[in-house]
């Protein structure tokens, strides 16, 4: 892991995957040790949770937002459940037939929606499938 | 064909002879053939192994006839080395092309051996050239710690001196050894050595009181606790020696 000039790590250059962890995991100690005990405790937690980020469209998380306040339950708890409602049941032989095909490198397929999602903008410019 | 490590570290200390027989009985149990050649005076190599003290080395190197290497496991033989190598490395300053003495004696090995392990003094003498000149490549053990470190950096310029004089020796890895994670010291110079060397930098090896005692049963440590942390590496990190001999394995490929 070579830094350039002006400290951040130029990744044009890999390490060893072991000694990423190792020196990942050590920061992470490192930091650790400025916490209280309880800050200590949270951080436990709050590594122990299972977190997934998605790219979603902005009128849908806004709803999920109004929907989660007006029951008084957090976003995640609710979102949890209406997928935990139907991810048993989804029909795979629709789904299938409901992909497109797209040019991501990464995956061949996206499922289509009526929301407009916000593309992540590279560079200034370019705006793709993701 | 016969590949040759020197493991070498001009500071000592650092789990050269740890890494070398470590190393060496993790391949010979994955069935590669393989010499480990003892070059410090101190003679651990034998002891570490649970064999009686010897010298075989002088014999090696002049190429006596009755020089033979010594068995110590299946697929694993040993060339011991003790006090009277310090005498001899003095009459070796006096012999022409003393540099090759080793290269040229390996050169009289038979193919079937898939590798050699030179395990160096730490100091700068003819026998540690001389493994330099003979090897292909070089792993060098380091602790994390400053001293250490410099070692690393004084062996990589010795390294660029021999190779101009028509060495060939390449670095293999550089091997941060008594890793303990609880201290700062240890957490910036692994940062440093990965910063510095990139993937030349293998993985860790942890600190572990079951080397020491380990080389006091005179076993090895696969034989003496093949679970241990200096084994098997840590968890959420890895490194351990069998890491370690997994990108061993790779430079014979």
């Amino acid at each position: 892991m070579k830094k350039q000039e002006n400290g951040l790590i130029d990744f044009s250059s890999s390490v060893d995957p072991e000694i990423e962890s190792a020196i990942l995991q050590g920061r992470t100690r490192a930091a650790g040790r400025h916490l209280s005990p309880a800050q200590r405790r949270k951080a436990e937690k709050d590594r122990a949770r299972n977190r997934l980020n998605l790219d979603m469209p902005e009128d849908l998380s806004t709803d999920l937002e109004a929907l989660a306040a007006q029951l008084g339950v957090s976003v995640s708890s609710l979102a949890v459940y209406l997928l935990d409602q139907v991810i048993d049941t989804v029909d795979l032989a629709a789904l299938e037939a409901a992909r497109e095909h797209t040019r991501s490198m990464r995956f061949e397929y996206i499922m289509p929606h009526t929301r407009k999602l916000n593309q992540p903008v590279r560079n200034g410019s370019s705006k793709r499938h993701r | 064909m016969t590949a040759i490590f020197a493991v070498a570290n001009q500071k000592g200390g650092v789990g050269k002879t740890a890494t070398a027989i470590n190393l060496g009985a993790g391949a010979a149990m994955q069935e590669y053939k393989t010499l480990i050649i003892d070059t410090d005076p101190q003679g651990n190599i034998a002891d570490s192994l649970g064999l009686p003290e010897g010298n075989d080395l002088i014999g090696f190197i002049d190429q006596h006839p009755t020089a033979r290497a010594i068995p110590a496991r299946e697929h694993l033989s040993i060339i011991r080395s003790d006090k009277r190598t310090a005498a001899y490395k003095t009459q070796l300053a006096g012999r022409d092309y003393r540099e090759y003495v080793l290269l040229e004696a390996l050169e009289k090995l038979d193919s079937s051996w898939d590798m050699v392990i030179i395990d160096c003094a730490p100091s700068v003498d003819i026998l540690h050239m001389a493994a330099l000149v003979a090897a292909d490549w070089l792993l060098i053990p380091t602790r994390l710690d400053q001293f250490s470190v410099k070692g690393v950096l004084e062996i990589l310029q010795t390294v660029t001196l021999v190779n101009k004089r028509g060495g060939a020796v390449k670095v293999g890895g550089i091997i941060p050894t008594f890793y303990d994670r609880t201290t700062t010291e240890t957490q910036e110079q692994l940062e440093n050595l990965a910063a510095a060397f990139g993937p030349q930098v293998w993985p860790i090896i942890p600190q572990d009181s079951k080397i020491r005692t380990a080389n006091r049963a005179g076993k090895t440590l696969w034989e003496y606790a093949p679970t241990a942390r200096a084994i098997a590496g840590i968890k959420g990190i890895g490194g351990g020696y069998q890491s370690a001999l997994s990108r061993l394995l790779d430079l014979l490929k």
